[in-house]
C-alpha cells in the first residue's frame, strides 16, 4: 500500500508544481530556458516516477494475488499516536501564542505543560522547566544577542 | 629556520590558550542544533581583531574543526545533525549509537581528527596543485560534480531507488522557492516575503530530522533513548577496528573530503555524502549500511573534517574561499593585513607555515576536547524521554529561529517535520530531500548557465574531459542502483513463480 500512496503523492506534487509554474515562462528570448524551465523537468521526472511506483505497485498485486503481499502496511494507528498527537498539539500552542506571550514565557509554559502532561511530577517539571528557560536566556539573550519574541505588553526581562 | 620561527609563533601561551578557547566553544555552537559552524565563526571574527594575527586565525581554525566534530555528537545520540556537515551522520552513526553510543562517539572523534591531519597534510603539500586543477572547473563540470553528489540520495535509499528520487524531487522543488538563481524571477513565493529568500535551510534541516525523532520518541514518554546505556563502555574501544579494517577508507575518504572542500561553493556537507555513498557501493557489506555500520560512520566523518582544511586550498592560494567559514575567515585575515593569493606564501612565509602547523595542532588538540564532550554528551542519554524531548523541541525553535530572527522559519520548521514524519512512514528517505535541498541551486544554476552559454547545444554537457568523466561517474552512480533493484525485483518474481 505504500507503493501506492508514494505513487500517487508523485503524480499530486508533479501536477502541483506544472500548475504553479504556468503563469512563468518556460523559453525566454532565442529560445533560451526560462525561470520555470528547471521546475517543468522536476515537474516532469516526479510524474514519470510516481507512475512508476504505481506500475510497480499493480505488477506486484498481479504476480502475488494480493494488495499487500509484499508491501509493509502503512499503519497511522497504533496505541502511542496519541502521545505523538498531543505533542503536535501543545507545540503548535506554543509557536503560536510565542507573538502574544513573548519566548521565554511561552517556552516556560511548553516546557512545564509537556512535562506533567508525559508524566513528570509537577515539582520536578517547574524545576527543569525553570533552569532550561534560564540556560536559553543567559546562551541566546544575553550571549549571543539573539532578538527574540516580546511579549505584546512590553518585555519582562533585562536583555 | 623558517619552522622553527614559525613553531615560535604557535607555541606562545597566548596563541595555544587562545585555540583551547576556541575549541571548547566550537564544541558548544557545534552540538547545539540550529547553531553552525559558520555563525559561530562570524561571531569569533571581532574577538580577533584585538589579537595577533597567527592567535586570531588560529582560534578560526580551531574552532571551526571543532564544531564540524561536535556537529555529529546530536547527529548520532539524538538524529538531529548539529551542522549541516553531518547531516549524513544520521543514518548509521545514529543506528550504531543507539547501542554503543560512546564508543561511535569515540569512532567519530578519533576518524575526524585523522580526516582533518590527513587535509591538513594535503593543504601542506599539494595546495598549489589542488587549487589549480579546481581552478579549471566551470559550470559543466560543477553540474556533473553536484549531480554525482546527488546519486548519493539513490544510494542511501536502501529500500527502494524511486523513492529516493522522489525524496530528491521534493528536495529539489522546496530549493526552487523563492528568487530564481539566474534570472531573479520569483517563484512560488505566494506573495510572502520570508519566502524571497528561499526556505532557510537550518529550519528546513532541524524539521525534516528532529521532528519526526521526537514524536517518535514521546510516543513511548517513560521509556530512556538508550535503555541500557553500558556504564563500562570506553571511548576508543572501537577504534582498534577502525584501524584494522578501515584504514583505507579513512585515507579515501579524507581525500575525497579535501578535493570537494577545495572546490568553492561545496563544503563539508557534500564531501560527507559523496564519502558516504561512495563508501556504500564500494564496500564489501552494503546490506549493514542503514542498520549501524562502522564504515558508514568512518567515511562521513572522515570526509567532512577533511573538507575543512580543503577549503583553506583555494583561500590560501587564490584568495577564493571555498566555502562561508573560509569567506568570513578571508574578511579576519584582511582584517590583519593579510592578502591570500599567490604572493602570500612568498611574503610571509613564515606566517603560513605556522598556520599549518595550527591546523595540525588543532586536530590533535580536538581529541582531548572531544574526549571531555563525549563523557559529558553521552549522560544525556540517561534523562528519559518525557524530560528530554520537550527541551529539546525548546532548542529546535530557537535554533530554528535564531536563523533570520523570523518565526516564519520555526512554522518552516514543524510543518516540514510533519512532513518529514509521514514521508518516514512512506519509506521516502528524509537524506535524500535534505541533500537535495542543499544541491538544489547548485544544480539548477550550473544547468541553467551551461546551456544559456552553450546556445542550448546539450553536447556542451560532455565536450570537455574532466566533464565527461564527471559525466560518467555520475550517470553510473544514478543507474546502479536501479539495476541492483530491478534484478532484485527479478529474482523475487521468480523465486515466487517457481515455487
Amino acid at each position: 500500500m505504500r507503493d501506492f500512496i508514494v505513487g500517487i503523492v508523485g503524480l499530486f506534487i508533479g501536477f502541483l508544481f506544472i500548475l504553479l509554474s504556468l503563469d512563468m515562462p518556460i523559453l525566454i528570448a532565442r529560445g533560451y530556458p526560462g525561470p520555470s524551465f528547471f521546475p517543468i523537468i522536476l515537474s516532469i521526472t516526479a510524474i514519470a516516477d510516481g507512475s512508476l511506483m504505481l506500475i510497480k505497485y499493480f505488477r506486484k498485486r498481479v504476480v502475488s494475488g494480493s494488495i499487500i503481499s509484499t508491501n509493509k502496511t502503512v499503519t497511522l494507528r497504533n496505541p502511542y499516536l496519541k502521545n505523538a498527537v498531543i505533542f503536535l498539539i501543545i507545540i503548535t500552542t506554543y509557536i503560536t501564542s510565542m507573538p502574544y506571550l513573548g519566548f521565554l514565557l511561552t517556552s516556560f509554559i511548553f516546557l512545564y505543560i509537556a512535562q506533567v502532561i508525559y508524566g513528570v511530577s509537577p515539582i520536578k517539571a517547574l524545576g527543569i522547566a525553570s533552569g532550561t528557560t534560564l540556560f536559553v536566556y543567559v546562551l541566546f539573550i544575553i550571549v549571543l544577542k539573539v532578538v527574540v519574541p516580546e511579549p505584546i505588553l512590553g518585555p519582562i526581562v533585562y536583555r | 629556520m623558517d619552522l622553527l620561527t614559525a613553531l615560535q609563533m604557535v607555541l606562545q601561551p597566548h596563541v595555544l590558550l587562545s585555540i583551547l578557547l576556541a575549541e571548547l566553544f566550537g564544541v558548544f555552537v557545534g552540538a547545539m542544533p540550529g547553531l553552525t559552524a559558520t555563525m559561530a565563526t562570524a561571531l569569533l571574527v571581532p574577538f580577533t581583531y584585538f589579537m595577533d594575527p597567527v592567535a586570531g586565525i588560529a582560534m578560526i581554525i580551531s574552532m571551526s574543526a571543532v564544531a564540524i566534530f561536535a556537529g555529529d555528537i546530536p547527529a548520532v545520540l539524538l538524529r538531529i545533525p548539529g551542522t549541516p556537515a553531518s547531516a549524513a551522520l544520521t543514518i548509521d552513526a545514529y543506528q550504531l549509537g543507539r547501542k554503543r553510543p560512546v564508543s561511535t562517539l569515540g569512532v567519530d572523534l578519533f576518524c575526524s581528527m585523522l580526516g582533518g591531519l590527513t587535509g591538513s597534510l594535503i593543504l601542506i603539500f599539494m595546495a598549489p596543485t589542488l587549487a589549480e586543477f579546481a581552478a579549471n572547473f566551470s559550470s559543466v563540470e560543477y553540474f556533473w560534480l553536484t549531480m554525482w553528489g546527488l546519486s548519493m540520495a539513490i544510494v542511501i535509499s536502501a529500500e527502494d531507488p524511486l523513492k529516493g528520487v522522489l525524496g530528491v524531487i521534493i528536495g529539489f522543488m522546496m530549493a526552487c522557492i523563492g528568487i530564481d538563481p539566474v534570472y531573479g524571477y520569483v517563484r512560488y513565493t505566494f506573495g510572502r516575503l520570508e519566502l524571497l529568500s528561499g526556505i532557510s535551510f537550518i529550519p528546513a534541516m532541524i524539521g525534516l530530522f528532529a521532528i519526526p525523532e521526537l514524536l517518535k520518541q514521546i510516543s513511548n514518554p517513560k521509556e530512556r533513548y538508550v535503555i541500557k546505556l553500558s556504564m563500562t563502555e570506553r571511548v576508543f574501544e572501537l577504534v582498534k577496528e577502525v584501524l584494522r579494517k578501515f584504514k583505507s577508507v579513512v585515507l579515501r575518504s579524507a581525500l575525497i573530503g579535501t578535493f570537494i572542500g577545495a572546490l568553492p561553493g561545496a563544503g563539508a556537507d557534500i564531501a560527507a555524502w559523496v564519502s558516504y555513498g561512495v563508501a556504500k557501493r564500494t564496500s564489501k557489506s552494503p546490506n549493514e549500511y542503514g542498520k549501524g555500520s562502522l564504515e558508514g560512520v568512518v567515511a562521513a566523518t572522515s570526509a567532512n573534517n577533511a573538507a575543512l582544511s580543503g577549503a583553506w586550498i583555494p583561500l590560501l592560494v587564490f584568495g577564493i574561499p571555498g566555502d562561508s567559514i573560509t569567506a568570513i575567515a578571508l574578511g579576519a585575515l584582511m582584517a590583519h593585513g593579510l592578502r591570500p593569493g599567490p604572493m602570500l606564501f612568498q611574503r610571509q612565509g613564515t606566517l603560513v607555515i605556522a598556520l599549518f602547523i595550527v591546523f595540525i595542532l588543532a586536530n590533535i588538540l580536538m581529541l582531548l576536547i572531544g574526549y571531555l564532550s563525549i563523557r559529558l554528551s553521552s549522560n544525556i542519554l540517561k534523562v528519559p524521554r518525557n524530560t528530554l524531548v520537550p527541551i529539546i523541541a525548546v532548542f529546535c525553535v530557537i535554533g530554528a529561529y535564531a536563523v533570520n530572527n523570523s518565526l516564519f522559519d520555526v512554522w518552516i520548521m514543524l510543518t516540514l517535520g510533519v512532513t518529514g514524519y509521514f514521508m518516514e512512514r512512506l519509506g521516502i528517505p528524509i537524506p535524500s530531500v535534505v541533500l537535495a535541498i542543499i544541491l538544489g541551486p547548485m544544480v539548477e544554476f550550473n544547468f541553467m548557465t551551461t546551456l544559456i552559454k552553450s546556445d542550448m547545444n546539450p553536447a556542451i554537457f560532455i565536450s570537455r574531459p574532466i566533464a565527461a568523466g564527471l559525466a560518467v561517474l555520475a550517470i553510473f552512480t544514478w543507474v546502479l542502483p536501479f539495476l541492483r533493484s530491478r534484478r532484485r525485483y527479478v529474482e523475487g518474481d521468480t523465486g515466487k513463480l517457481g515455487t
